[in-house]
């Protein structure tokens, strides 16, 4: 969350929710019932919603990512992918990753609130920079 | 949030201003209230402490080997949305996955009396669900996601 647009420096940005950085570098990753995902990739639709999610306040994504101080916070949200714009594949042997992809917009809904009591609620999804959904296969799944 | 922004060349690392100061209540308290239902849940052994659909898995996943370069801070294992780069943050991994970065609006509060502010949100979201190869080298099924 920022009190405008983003500033190079993050200076203006006052939250950053997320459940943090797992020892072995796992990156704001942890696992959910089946039932928190939805997708149908022939209608190049699905959704992903969770409620009252336990993760940390970070207040900025630098602090976020040195792992500095933190408060308690829940988030809630409800995103879906829909309108699909383009079909892609990708296939990159560097990286050991191949998919196959359709370019969607993305609407989103979420609050969040810390142990501090701040609390947040988005009132309108904007521009979606860049959303996708497909099937992939990395490591010792691809190629 | 959007982590792409960290690609701007006008990125300039510093550990930021930290508004947390101490907690006005205890985090046992805090969850209760926030999550009482989620809680209690946990409380059964059903699911972890992460929340009402967070859950323990058969498995950890391992992060995928690669990521991105974030200087001075050093290397995290994803890489931003973007067409033709890796979604999933989980490595050995076959199934389903979405991302998104998308920027909004909203209201915050910093207390229930205070008066509500306008802010400008910007968020990245990803799923990741099918087969995966977990730390004990066995194939296991699974859904994550990234917040």
């Amino acid at each position: 969350m920022f009190t405008g647009a983003v500033a190079p420096d993050f200076s203006n940005q006052v939250h950053d929710f997320n459940p943090g950085i797992e020892e072995d570098g796992r990156f704001w990753t942890i696992a959910f019932d089946d039932s928190a995902v939805e997708v149908d990739l022939n209608a190049g639709t699905a959704r992903f919603h969770v409620k009252d999610l336990e993760v940390e306040d970070y207040f900025n994504v630098i602090n976020a990512l040195v792992d500095g101080p933190s408060a308690e916070a829940i988030v809630s949200f409800d995103i879906t992918w829909h309108d699909v714009i383009d079909t892609f594949t990708v296939h990159d042997p560097a990286v050991d990753f191949e998919a196959r992809f359709k370019q969607t917009s993305a609407t989103v809904t979420w609050s969040g609130t810390n142990e501090n009591g701040d609390a947040f609620t988005s009132t309108v999804s904007g521009d979606t920079v860049f959303a996708a959904i497909g099937r992939e296969r990395n490591g010792v799944f691809a190629f | 949030m959007g982590l792409s922004k960290l690609l701007d060349p006008r990125f300039i690392p510093h550990a930021g201003r930290h508004t947390g100061g101490p907690p006005v209540i205890d985090r046992r308290s805090f969850f209760r209230g926030a999550a009482g239902v989620a809680g209690a849940v946990a409380g059964a052994g059903l699911l972890s402490p992460l929340g009402a659909q967070a859950v323990t898995t058969s498995a950890e996943p391992n992060p995928i080997p690669g990521g991105t370069e974030i200087p001075p801070l050093g290397l995290f294992h994803l890489y931003f949305p973007g067409k033709g780069n890796e979604p999933s943050t989980i490595t050995d991994f076959r199934g389903f996955v979405g991302i998104a970065e998308v920027g909004g609006t909203g209201i915050g509060t910093d207390t229930p009396e205070d008066p509500e502010v306008g802010l400008v949100f910007d968020v990245d979201l990803r799923f990741m669900q099918g087969t995966f190869v977990g730390k004990d080298g066995k194939r296991h099924r699974g859904t994550f996601g990234f917040v």
